[in-house]
């Protein structure tokens, strides 16, 4: 193929494959941003639940005691998980649905880790945050909606690949950050959405790959429970559910002795995606940076408070788990938060600039290929 | 008049030395964020905010000194 010809297939590649998803990376991108603030605009919204100051000297409040809390709260609810935030330790948060695998009707609980009394019920599935959680993770279509968007990221990153490899015949004549102010719009237009797009690439490019990856979610999750629950769970196969569940706490402990040198992460109650109708899944961490992000399940036989079996996690799953820092960008604190804004910002700029270019030439005469990169036109 | 039509052409690792330097920086910044949460996290939210850090520079403060 000829230098000529190759240059115009990734130039037909970019077109295509950006028009396609620019759109959706726009809504996205937009989502993005409050997304990123969550925390924060939850703060504003006043859906934060402080945990209050008081003089406590005593030992922690047992599990079995703040699943009944919550319990006597939500009657007729079962529980789904048990889980804190990062920056609440003294909460324990129990979501909760009418069946274990409901998928929507849920109500979180908010619990005194020291009291194991009731602090609060933050709204759920509702709110301006809700809307563009929704949008930005499934467009309100539940898993063809993720699959959707997944293919949405994969163009993008099609694009941003065909786009790096556009930058250098339209360069060429070019300094590195050079943007032609006095020679109209049009080329203004060109060498910022080329400039801003090549200085934000690997950010653009990690955050578009782990936006494919967290897309798969749902159907990694299942697959590793075919993988492996379904070979942890093979004694339990054809059992009966149990009739009566055995303490939490004692649960918890025999997670904790098998695994002695991790902490507490969540725990998925019986019949969830992460459990089996048999077990509570216990998930330990490690408390490095990196590590407590890594969980690893410990299977605890729900009606005897006995291991069944822990095992690390699928190299799927552990990639799943590294990609949604990598994606979310609350890794680093708010330094990191305001930095990811702002390459989101950019991001909506190279998008926008990409979709104009196409949107004013389309009824412009088009020179060939040729005198399009030596005027460094955008085409 | 079009000054850049008269200038010799730069080749590809010209092209790129710049781009594939800020892509590496931070691209590295944003690893050492994930698995570093000591002072090495600072460094690593410095190489984060290098593309921003150019993109201002070239956008707004390059062109004032032009001017002057």
């Amino acid at each position: 193929m000829s230098k000529q010809s190759s240059i115009r297939t990734w130039a037909w590649v970019h077109k295509w494959s950006s028009l396609v998803c620019t759109v959706f990376m726009l809504l996205l991108c937009l989502t993005g941003l409050p997304l990123i603030f969550h925390h924060e605009i939850g703060d504003w919204l006043g859906n934060h639940i402080e945990t209050p100051e008081i003089a406590y000297q005593g030992p922690m409040a047992s599990m079995d005691a703040m699943l009944a809390a919550a319990k006597a709260r939500q009657p007729g609810m079962v529980p789904l998980y048990m889980y804190r935030e990062e920056d609440e330790p003294m909460q324990w948060v129990i979501s909760m649905a009418k069946t274990a695998t409901a998928d929507s009707g849920f109500k979180q609980v908010v619990l005194d880790a020291r009291t194991a009394k009731v602090l609060g019920e933050p709204p759920v599935e509702e709110g301006f945050m809700y809307i563009m959680f929704k949008l930005h993770v499934d467009l309100f279509a539940g898993l063809p909606g993720m699959l959707f968007l997944g293919l949405m990221g994969f163009l993008l990153l099609v694009a941003i690949v065909s786009g790096v490899v556009l930058y250098a015949p339209f360069m060429r004549k070019l300094a590195f950050g050079e943007i032609r102010r006095q020679r109209g719009k049009k080329l203004k237009r060109l060498d910022v959405h080329n400039f801003l797009g090549i200085v934000t690439l690997s950010w653009a490019l990690v955050v578009a790959a782990t936006g494919v990856i967290n897309a798969w979610s749902d159907l990694l999750v299942k697959y590793w429970q075919f993988d492996q629950m379904s070979q942890m769970i093979a004694p339990y196969k054809n059992l009966p559910p149990p009739d009566r569940f055995a303490s939490l706490q004692a649960s918890v402990k025999v997670a904790q002795q098998t695994e002695p040198d991790m902490q507490l992460g969540f725990i998925a109650f019986p019949g969830t995606a992460y459990a089996s109708p048999h077990h509570y899944g216990i998930f330990m961490r490690g408390d490095s940076p990196l590590t407590k992000r890594l969980f690893k399940p410990v299977l605890i036989d729900a009606r005897t408070a006995t291991l069944t079996d822990s095992r690390e996690l699928p190299w799927y799953l552990v990639a799943l788990l590294i990609s949604q820092p990598l994606h979310f960008g609350d890794y680093g604190g708010m330094t990191l938060k305001w930095l990811w804004a702002v390459l989101d910002v950019i991001t909506i700029v190279v998008l926008w600039t990409g979709l104009m270019l196409w949107w004013k030439k389309r009824h412009q005469y088009v020179p060939d290929i040729r005198s399009r990169i030596t005027l460094s036109e955008a085409y | 008049m079009v000054t850049h039509l008269f200038m010799p052409n730069k080749k590809l690792p010209q092209i790129f030395f710049w781009p594939m330097l800020i892509a590496l920086v931070s691209l590295a910044g944003l690893i050492f964020a994930l698995v570093y949460d000591d002072a090495r996290e600072y460094l690593a939210n410095a190489a984060i905010a290098l593309p921003v850090l150019v993109a201002l520079f070239f956008y707004w403060v390059q062109p004032l000194f032009s001017r002057r």
